[in-house]
């Protein structure tokens, strides 16, 4: 168990209390550390971004090379880099969706990699099994308990210990991090706080002293630990936040999200994962091609990924995102000029650590026989070998047995993205 | 490991007790039951135990009501609870009309929109007059704002159309169902008389979990509730088995109800027929207009020939499924150490392969069948297909020989050749009788009941009655309430509360007046453990690690203060017994009522460091009580993911400050969430 960070603060917790605001340990410990920027050590962040809902990465990460793509996308398909609403060309054969044009500087700058015909080897078509599947990082396998994240914490041996170390940006605990790891969900930094209107200082000091008093098991130190986070928030001011390098964050769930992220890795609070998501994907009909409603949903998600790599700057050393969607749509549009559930897609990685500016994952072709089934881009790159990367290479979880249990994962299989 | 201050406390009881013939006298005299003879927990404590364990904590006067008529024979009761009136509850029971009705009445009164929308505008992937529609056409030559528009423009008119015939058919939103279910879990809980009833349907429900975010399965769950798990809570563990295999809820929540045996007969009359269609040119070609009318390319068209040639829509091309064979092993009966094979699960599913769901969404019933459409023609022509009659219920189980696998099974090393619906009943025998079981739901009811980590011993003995008397789940738990461990001093509030288990102990223990408000649905939500909320079949786990994090236990406090401080709607504590002359007496009311006098020094000087403290005068400017949520302006009747949209709005404070904070501390407190 290593969530025991008060044991290892010399036993401060038994120490000594304040009633109203205390807070000395844990703000002590980060305001020293943020007077040291390069201090040796500074952790790694993974930063995790669910697409719900199956993006239709063919839109997404246009093969416009691939004359089939137009055949079968009579008017949903994005024209080619040359035309008007052209895709933006990444190598020659694939191009953004002219919507995610703000992420094309990562691209050129070779912080943002592609790995395309990538998902998963169940075959299924329901948005719940897949999302489940790819978030307990066990496809066809629904029994497992806790998510392919919150394992690859537990074996990436953390040292220190934060209540930060693992932040989702949503209401409950999502898959991907629900198991032994600490984790704490939230929507708001501002409202992670004890609310009792008017009454809130003096309840909160009458809480926290209580929880100071309490032993140290699993429920106290996780009581302290709470407090902790409180106050922290509360010094961190998290109203008074301003994004850097001129970074505008969309006013959508994901930006909001993110900029929170953002404002969690510059108060370096010891957060080694975040996870964020954005809905909406699900487009059976009228998806639009260069513009419409898929073009909508990527511009506020491309928005969103590039100010916070933008405001993170030189940060990005220390982060990775990852993106990821339960599967792709199908090849062709259907009679409702939308698309349908499908199997291959593509994922997104981003950070300056990131072989970037380079598409991943072999392209087998969407003639009819070369799709799954007779109708999806197949899969041809797994995607827990580009997880199991990531986890590997990113935040040091060397076991990959444990974090892709019943699936044989070793670095070879890696695309390389990451060195 | 920490020496609980609890164990501190009741270890000083008992050295007094031995030193002290009075206390000695007081604590053992009584000595009545046989389960007395190895505890040194007191009276008392044996009573609180009791009634923590076999039900949701105490409410004001249980613990004297309980001494009256004598532990022993209200355990009886409680595991005979058809002899306990119940009519407070039954009053509050009476606004959720869903609890009485059949699966087929909810589809009508609360129709599935997804299905209701199809209904009207036909099935949406194949919809001409979408295609038509202008909107979708002009799009890519529209800027960004009008295409939005048009968006919204098409938004908001079916949302009108979908309002028009709620309207006229006095239809209700279908996200009022888990509304229903879930307020009425809580009232039961609070208000039932039959405590451990309820903490038994909680144990199997979680034990036999479905989640009401998929697809269809919030449909089925109040009869699932109420026609497997309610009635078979205290009954035979076999008749749970079955009831929950053939249940429609578990049916279409781990799919078997789409598991199909390879090469039925239905796959290649489809594929004939499909052949033989396409063989008659004239056919052909107006197949193929069709088509192209739908914006498909002659490549496009030729493969969905291709496709219905070779056997059909390879989407619509099914075949076993054992993801209920696995869970029913791994989960349900032998555990996941049990002892079976990759192989076995294979056979299982061939067992069950035929056991489904007729009309599964409900199409018939949308709207009680006053609004006919193809959906419904269809339904009936599924029905003939499937060889079984069309006037069964929609949404109920039903057993179709065509789908089955009908060649000999291996399961475990015993031969099934019944064939038919027999084999997955004799698979079901199979399992239930294995000792792999016994010892799996010994040990699991261990867990809930006694301590996180409970000893081989103990589970050995209940597993033995359980196996000795066929899965007889009340002779199970008397032999475990009656097992010495039980009552062990070390058990004694040795257990996490769950959230639900929070939240019912403190309405209960304040004797609240809730009517089970979405309120307090939504604390639950945020404490980690919304009901029917658990998505992966393991149901929620039931050991302290699992449920203790920074952000649930925030939420823990945060309820506590909301309940204290009334500003939960709908539900309302009297604090009034609590007041008292002097903040001092407060505070003993208090630690009294609640924590039955058992607090920890540490605690309690801390709670006395507190009446000290000054409370701020009053003022209304500062109001936290629309939180973070936003509120649900979308009143379009949809399913909703969770109840993620719900109204979180808190009241103003009310009652006075000095009680409410005392209390709400206390029920916050890390005495308060153990039991």
């Amino acid at each position: 168990m290593d969530r025991r960070y008060f044991l290892k603060s010399s036993g401060i917790a038994m120490a000594s209390f304040g009633l109203m605001g205390s807070a000395p340990n844990f703000v002590h410990q980060f305001a020293h550390a943020a007077t040291l920027p390069n201090a040796a050590g500074r952790k790694k962040i993974l930063v995790t971004i669910f697409q719900r809902g199956a993006v239709d990465g063919l839109n997404m990460i246009v093969p416009h090379g691939e004359s089939e793509y137009y055949n079968l996308r009579r008017t949903i398909a994005v024209p080619t880099p040359n035309k008007a609403g052209g895709a933006v060309d990444l190598d020659g054969f694939f191009g953004l969706h002219p919507s995610l044009k703000p992420l094309e500087t990562f691209w050129k700058n070779k912080q943002l990699a592609v790995v395309q015909s990538v998902g998963s080897p169940d075959n299924t078509r329901s948005h719940f099994d897949a999302q489940d599947y790819m978030e307990s990082g066990t496809p066809g396998f629904k029994a497992t308990r806790d998510g392919w994240l919150n394992r690859a914490l537990q074996s990436a041996s953390s040292s220190d210990a934060s209540p930060f170390r693992a932040v989702s940006m949503t209401r409950q605990i999502p898959r991907t991090l629900m198991g032994r790891y600490p984790t704490v969900a939230m929507t708001n930094l501002q409202t992670f706080a004890i609310r009792a209107g008017q009454y809130t200082d003096s309840v909160q000091g009458g809480f926290e002293g209580i929880w100071q008093q309490e032993g140290t098991d699993s429920l106290g130190e996780t009581g302290k630990e709470t407090f902790e986070a409180i106050n922290y928030l509360k010094k961190a001011n998290p109203s008074q936040y301003r994004p850097e390098n001129g970074a505008r964050y969309p006013n959508n769930d994901l930006g909001r999200s993110l900029l929170q992220i953002s404002q969690l890795i510059k108060a370096n609070v010891g957060m080694e994962t975040a996870f964020a998501e954005m809905g909406g994907w699900d487009t059976h009909r009228g998806q639009g091609a260069s513009q419409g409603q898929l073009a909508n949903l990527l511009r506020g998600f491309g928005q969103a990924l590039a100010a916070f790599a933008t405001d993170l700057g030189t940060r990005m050393d220390d982060v990775v995102i990852v993106t990821m969607s339960e599967f792709g749509r199908t090849a062709g549009q259907n009679g409702s000029a939308g698309t349908d559930h499908g199997h291959g897609n593509s994922m997104l990685v981003m950070g300056n650590s990131v072989k970037g500016g380079q598409v991943y994952g072999d392209w087998k072709g969407l003639k009819s026989d070369q799709l799954f089934q007779g109708r999806d881009l197949d899969v041809t790159t797994d995607f827990r070998d580009v997880l199991g990367e990531v986890a590997y290479r990113h935040i040091g979880s060397k076991d990959l047995n444990t974090i892709f249990p019943r699936y044989a994962l070793n670095p070879s299989k890696f695309r390389g993205f990451l060195s | 490991m920490r020496y609980s201050t609890i164990n501190r406390f009741t270890a000083f009881l008992t050295l007094l007790a031995l030193f002290s013939p009075i206390f000695a006298v007081r604590l053992y005299a009584e000595q009545p039951s046989r389960i007395a003879k190895h505890s040194g927990l007191s009276d008392n404590q044996k009573i609180l135990h009791v009634l923590n364990r076999l039900g949701f904590g105490t409410k004001p006067g249980d613990v004297e009501r309980v001494k009256a008529i004598g532990l022993k024979k209200f355990i009886d009761l409680q595991l005979n609870p058809g002899r306990l009136e119940n009519q407070t509850l039954d009053a509050k029971l009476r606004n959720f009309e869903i609890l009485d009705m059949p699966t087929s009445e909810i589809f009508a009164k609360y129709p599935n929109p997804g299905a209701l929308i199809r209904m009207l505008e036909g099935n949406g992937r194949n919809d001409r007059r979408n295609q038509n529609n202008p909107n979708n056409q002009n799009q890519m030559m529209m800027s960004d704002e009008q295409s939005e528009q048009m968006q919204q423009e098409d938004r908001r008119e079916r949302r009108r159309k979908i309002l028009e015939i709620y309207q006229k058919y006095d239809l209700k939103p279908a996200n009022q169902i888990m509304m229903q279910v879930q307020s009425s879990r809580i009232l039961r809980a609070v208000y039932s008389e039959r405590q451990l009833e309820e903490v038994m349907v909680d144990f199997w429900l979680n034990h036999f979990n479905v989640y009401s975010g998929k697809g269809a399965t919030r449909w089925f769950i109040p009869s699932y509730e109420r026609d497997v798990i309610r009635k078979n809570a205290l009954g035979n563990f076999k008749d749970l088995v079955v009831g929950t295999a053939k249940h429609p809820a578990m049916l279409f929540y781990l799919d078997n109800f789409q598991s199909v045996a390879d090469n039925t007969k239905q796959n290649e009359t489809q594929q004939k027929r499909a052949q033989r269609l396409l063989n008659n040119p004239k056919t052909k070609q107006r197949l193929i207009e069709r088509l192209r009318q739908q914006g498909l390319s002659d490549e496009q068209i030729n493969q969905r020939i291709k496709q219905a040639q070779n056997g059909g829509n390879q989407r619509n091309q099914r075949g076993i499924n054992e993801n209920y064979a696995r869970e029913l092993m791994e989960l349900h009966t032998l555990g996941v150490d049990g002892g079976y094979t990759q192989e076995d699960i294979k056979e299982v599913a061939k067992a069950f392969t035929g056991w489904t769901i007729f009309d599964s969404r409900g199409y018939r019933k949308i709207a009680g069948n006053s609004i006919k459409g193809t959906e419904d023609r269809q339904v009936e022509r599924q029905a003939r297909q499937l060889g079984i009659s069309p006037n069964t219920e929609s949404g109920t189980f039903v057993f179709v020989n065509r789908l089955h696998d009908n060649s000999a099974k291996m399961v475990l090393g015993k031969k099934i050749k019944s064939g038919g619906m027999q084999d997955g009943l004799d698979v079901i025998d199979i399992l239930v009788s294995n000792p792999s079981t016994a010892k799996f739901i010994a040990k699991k009811l261990a867990v809930r009941f006694v301590n996180d980590n409970p000893s081989e011993a103990m589970v050995d003995r209940v597993a033995n009655v359980f196996q000795s008397s066929n899965g007889d789940i009340r002779t199970t738990l008397r032999a475990l309430f009656e097992d010495p461990e039980f009552f062990a001093e070390e058990n004694y509030r040795a257990k996490i509360k769950t959230p639900f288990e929070l939240l019912v102990s403190s309405l209960r223990v304040l004797g609240a007046q809730t009517n089970g408000s979405t309120g307090l649905i939504g604390m639950l939500e945020r404490m980690g453990e919304p009901l029917y909320g658990y998505q992966a079949p393991t149901g929620y786990p039931d050991t302290a690690g699992d449920w203790v994090n920074t952000g649930a236990l925030l939420e823990r406090m945060n309820f506590a203060v909301a309940l204290a401080s009334n500003r939960i709607p709908q539900t309302n504590v009297n604090l009034k017994p609590f007041e008292a002359a002097s903040n001092s007496k407060i505070l003993e009311n208090s630690i009294s009522r609640i924590l039955n006098d058992e607090i920890s020094a540490a605690t309690k000087s801390m709670l006395v460091r507190q009446l000290d403290e000054p409370l701020p005068e009053t003022r209304l400017d500062d109001d936290d009580s629309m939180i973070d949520d936003e509120i649900d302006t979308d009143q379009m009747p949809r399913p909703q993911r969770g109840a993620r949209n719900r109204r979180n709005a808190l009241r103003e404070p009310t009652g006075n400050p000095e009680v409410f904070k005392v209390v709400g501390l206390i029920l916050g407190s890390p005495e308060f969430q153990r039991q």
